[in-house]
């Protein structure tokens, strides 16, 4: 599980990760195998759970209702006989289901196209999505220290597509299926407890970089959708695979260590810089050139985190094909790329702040990106086929994003129990993907957008939550029409 | 199996041999469809289309966008009337053989984003407004990187036109001419890419012109019948009389918004419409306007002089006529209520020709 609010303090930023507690009960299917059964929940607030790969994590404030494990003990099976030894070696399994859910309702007061002279023209339309149901389950081997963390999503509730190089057909791109919406493994991982203090994980697991690695549930953040500036430069809700090492200094640093696989520099656009380099469009994920990933935090003053995060990795060689190459004489042509790839390292740094103090609630990012030879990363884009479902604009040497936060909780205010949230909040988005270009690369304000959202956000016991704003949308010119947005959402976290 | 008698057989002889002949004749009949074996669906088809029809129309857009670069260099050179004339003109010229490759917009046109590079409409005036006032050096690698509504023929279109066609040359700025010349360059640039990627290997890959003139050969898993690209051949027409009667008319009409209009400044859109018109002629006649058919082309596979040939032909025809009926320019025929009879009617005609490829032809190209 990637680190959750319980980090933070305050009872709203909280993540309760379990409502729902469940007993177990053991129980026999007809071929004898261990059957967990549905189970009652529990009326007493339990302790909760301890976390294997945060070390050290605050308690959290409000003593929300916590989980109870489901335990399963295969050695306990009566039949057929265990031998003894297998018997031993076997501890007490303890699962953990969690799961959030988000539907929205959008009102926007512009057309669709956004390129239209002037900007997007004036309309009135209405959205509709189910947005997201992710499920979580982790498993723990407490006694061991060890935890296996999954994490399921279905976007749009729909289904999703694969693309395969069929390279016996010259080279071209297949897609299986099309159909609107993704099913996604967003993580999937395996950790391991080093120490009181340390953690090792190998898998999937989420980029420690900016702030949706950490608060990327709807009861995280305050506005109806997560921060535009974020999710308009790198992807959204960042999961890769390799191994990660965390750090807890007893005083409050914490400290994250990341290898992962790179991003695929064919993704990257005009309009969503580095989003479209996530590696979705094959069954397997290129890693020939990795990434590292540092991030520190200070979380040693009560309610407040704050800290940085810095990533580096080449994206050439995760291109789909060795396309982005060097040109040399007397090139061996048994050998793919034998003069060389063009490196296109993306850097990412950022500094990121969260506030959790009394009624107070905020955040803050500030986030910097460059990509080294953009231009002959753009110019080999302009070539790629469609087939392959990439954009083809010219990407930026440099991007900006930029978003804060901030709330305040009147829910006692206007008498309502400790057990709801009531929080008024302002935010301010700015995503700028054509930040400081190069000189042959018009500097198009289209893509210097700024959103400023006024709102308010509800939730009873960090479980059931509903949200209103209104945002305004300016772009980086006067001579584009500015566009509203409405949005409710609601939907439930437990 | 029990054989019948032979005073039987031979008192029926007569009459087999009169049911032989009736089914041969019926076999020769026009209206219907050729017998296993006498397919007209063969190589010679696809080969016929491609070398006669795709590459030549391809060779002549990348001669006429030269011919249109050189143009707008002598005007950004030494402007004059004269020279801005010759611009327009050598713009107009190009746009017959793009508009007339439109009943093709398949493999590398498609694959490469060619299409959209070149013929992007309507044009992004904020933002060509924008580079217009920086001080960006505008070069054809700046143009190249430009959006597609800030580049191509349109922009290109707005900035020697104007609206109307009544730019004149002391309009044009030294900022203009330089993007004149640098969209020009890009066109031309584009164009070459493009029939090269037809007529030249490419990027490890044949030229597309092998690829399709190999339909149904082993490893030719693009098409793996001559069937696979004969439909692609009917299919590219479909689309292109889908969009020409659902988008490019439909869209403006039924939005009354000049702005969705192509080619709106140098009031070229029924031209425009109407080569889209020629372009499915070419295809189906396998030759370009004015050249002499040889081999077989879908006119064949559909039977020369057929009931259905006849249709096809009548029909191209009526579109064309039907279009020609329409005043230009066609911005504002949209909102005349005269015209507007005539537009729906141009429509109609078109529609008629898409449903009859789509119902009548589609169906002969099945094994």
């Amino acid at each position: 599980m990637r680190p959750r609010s319980c980090l933070v303090s305050s009872s709203f930023l909280l993540c309760s990760t379990l409502l729902l507690s469940t007993t177990v009960a053991r129980a026999q299917d007809v071929a004898g195998a261990p059957v967990v059964s549905a189970a009652q929940p529990s009326d007493s607030p339990v302790a909760q759970a301890p976390s294997v790969e945060e070390p050290a994590t605050p308690a959290p404030a409000e003593p929300a209702p916590a989980p109870v494990p489901v335990t399963v003990e295969p050695g306990a099976r009566p039949t057929p006989p265990v031998p003894a030894a297998v018997s031993q070696a076997r501890s007490k399994i303890d699962l953990f289901v969690t799961a959030y859910g988000e539907l929205l309702f959008g009102y926007h007061n512009y057309g669709l196209n956004q390129n239209r002279t002037g900007g997007a023209q004036r309309d009135s339309r209405l959205e509709f999505d189910t947005t997201r149901f992710v499920l979580e389950m982790k498993g723990m081997l407490p006694d061991y220290g060890l935890e296996v963390e999954v994490e399921v999503e279905f976007e749009h509730g729909g289904t999703g597509t694969a693309m395969e190089l069929e390279y016996e057909e010259f080279g071209e791109f297949d897609q299986e299926l099309d159909k609107g919406g993704e099913i996604l493994v967003e993580e999937l991982f395996i950790s391991k407890k080093l120490g009181d203090n340390a953690a090792l994980a190998v898998g999937r697991f989420y980029v420690a970089v900016g702030t949706l690695s950490e608060f990327s549930r709807p009861t995280d953040y305050l506005g109806t959708i997560r921060d535009e500036a974020e999710t308009g430069i790198i992807p959204n809700t960042w999961d890769e695979m390799g191994v990660r090492l965390r750090y807890k200094f007893p005083w409050g640093l914490r400290l994250t260590g990341q290898l992962v696989n790179g991003l695929d520099s064919t993704g990257f656009s005009s309009q969503l810089w580095a989003v479209g380099g996530h590696q979705r469009r094959f069954e397997v994920q290129r890693a020939t050139d990795m990434a590292v990933v540092f991030r520190a935090d200070v979380t040693h003053f009560d309610g407040f985190i704050f800290g940085v995060s810095a990533y580096r990795g080449d994206t050439t060689r995760n291109r789909p094909k060795p396309d982005l190459v060097k040109s040399c004489e007397q090139a061996n042509d048994r050998e793919v790329a034998p003069c060389g790839y063009v490196s296109a390292p993306l850097t990412l740094l950022d500094v990121h702040l969260s506030v959790a103090k009394g009624p107070w609630s905020a955040k803050g990012m500030v986030m910097y990106g460059h990509l080294k030879n953009a231009d002959l990363v753009s110019q080999r884009n302009a070539r790629l086929s469609n087939l392959l479902g990439v954009i083809r604009t010219p990407v930026s040497d440099n991007a900006l994003a930029a978003w804060g936060e901030l709330g305040y909780d009147i829910a006692s205010v206007v008498g309502l129990s400790n057990s709801h949230h009531l929080l008024p909040f302002v935010r301010y988005d700015y995503v700028d993907t054509q930040y400081k270009p190069r000189a042959e690369l018009f500097d198009n304000p289209r893509f210097r957008r700024t959103v400023y959202t006024v709102g308010v956000a509800y939730n009873l016991l960090n479980t059931v939550y509903a949200k209103l704003d209104f945002g305004h949308r300016r772009m980086g010119s006067n001579a584009f029409r500015p566009e509203n947005t409405l949005r409710l959402a609601t939907g439930f976290n437990y | 199996m029990k054989r019948i008698s032979l005073p039987l057989r031979l008192a029926l002889a007569p009459a087999l041999l009169t049911g032989s002949l009736l089914v041969t004749a019926c076999g020769d009949d026009d209206s219907s469809p050729p017998a296993d074996g006498d397919s007209k669906v063969t190589t010679e088809l696809v080969v016929t289309f491609a070398d006669k029809v795709v590459v030549p129309t391809y060779a002549r857009l990348a001669t006429r966008l030269t011919e249109l670069d050189a143009a707008c260099a002598a005007l950004a050179a030494a402007p004059s009337a004269d020279k801005l004339t010759a611009a327009k003109a050598a713009w107009r010229a190009a746009r017959i053989p793009w508009e007339q490759s439109e009943g093709f917009l398949f493999g590398p046109v498609d694959s490469f984003g060619y299409d959209p590079a070149l013929d992007s409409w309507p044009v992004s005036h904020t933002e060509l407004d924008a580079v217009l006032a920086n001080n960006d050096a505008l070069t054809q690698q700046y143009v190249s990187n430009l959006k597609n509504e800030q580049k191509g023929f349109h922009t290109l279109e707005y900035l020697i036109f104007g609206d109307g066609g009544t730019k004149t040359v002391a309009q044009l700025t030294p900022r203009q001419l330089e993007y004149v010349t640098a969209l020009s360059a890009e066109l031309k640039a584009v164009g070459q890419l493009l029939h090269g990627a037809w007529a030249q290997a490419h990027d490890g890959n044949p030229p597309f012109r092998d690829t399709l003139a190999t339909a149904g050969q082993s490893g030719n898993s693009a098409y793996p019948s001559v069937e696979a690209a004969a439909q692609e051949m009917v299919g590219g027409i479909t689309t292109i009389l889908d969009e020409v009667a659902n988008g490019k008319i439909a869209e403006p009409y039924d939005t009354k918004d000049p702005d969705v209009v192509e080619s709106q400044f140098a009031y070229n859109s029924l031209e425009d419409f109407t080569n889209n018109i020629r372009s499915v002629e070419n295809a189906y006649l396998g030759h370009l306007q004015g050249e002499a058919k040889t081999g077989t082309s879908l006119q064949d596979v559909v039977g020369v002089d057929t009931a259905l040939d006849a249709k096809i032909r009548q029909q191209i025809a009526g579109s064309i006529s039907a279009l020609a009926a329409v005043r230009e320019p066609f911005r504002e025929s949209i909102n005349d209520n005269t015209e507007r009879p005539k537009i729906v009617a141009a429509q109609e005609a078109i529609r008629t020709l898409h449903d009859t490829f789509q119902g009548e032809v589609l169906p002969l190209l099945s094994k």
